[in-house]
């Protein structure tokens, strides 16, 4: 299957996934399509459409955290953000996803 | 104001991280880019070593200002700790 191909089963899925939890793909097209174009690769990589903004580590079980849409796993924070840690979803009230901040799920340490 | 040792952590595969690396770029700002994906097994311990000192290392862009972290592409956060005007 090629890229394109891929990308428009991997949109259709996600659709279902996300759509029951409140999430749409985010209005920004450009961001939406080198994402799905960037699991596209991380799938043909390692099996598995990981988040292009996510460490992948030795461990399934934490991998299987990061697999995309992760949204169940990361709920609490991706609600408060009203967007994924990616931005490939967002939630269904925004319009312009370019107010929405990334900020972490837990406060940083100064070194 | 003395200048601060800025690194990007950054993934290949993640936009955020590009928009991060940008930001630096469009306000001349020299920073050092560290693709954690493109790295070998040694410099990606030394890097992830980093970041979990400060509390992150699993979320992309990290950013490192002087010894501020920053985890998330976040401009506003940037100019504050630099010290300039967005």
């Amino acid at each position: 299957m090629n890229v394109q191909a891929r990308k428009e089963a991997l949109r259709y899925f996600f659709r279902k996934v996300v759509d029951p939890l409140g999430y749409k793909f985010s209005p920004d097209t450009e961001l939406v399509e080198f994402s799905l174009e960037q699991e596209v690769a991380l799938e043909r990589k390692y099996g598995v459409p990981y988040c292009p903004c996510k460490r992948i580590s030795g461990s399934r079980s934490e991998n299987m955290k990061i697999v995309c849409p992760c949204i169940p796993y990361h709920r609490e924070h991706f609600d408060a953000m009203k967007r994924c840690w990616c931005g490939l979803f967002v939630h269904k009230d925004v319009t312009d996803p370019s107010k929405l901040k990334q900020f972490p799920a837990q406060p940083l340490k100064k070194g | 104001m003395a200048e601060k040792k800025i690194t990007v952590y950054a993934l290949s595969t993640c936009p955020w991280c590009r928009k991060a690396k940008q930001f630096f770029k469009d306000h001349a700002i020299a920073a050092e880019e560290i693709d954690f994906d493109l790295c070998d097994s040694q410099k990606q311990q030394e890097a992830l070593a980093v970041m979990k000192k400060h509390g992150g290392g699993d979320s992309f862009p990290f950013v490192l200002i002087g010894s501020d972290p920053v985890e998330g592409f976040d401009p506003e956060r940037y100019c504050v700790l630099l010290g300039i005007q967005l």
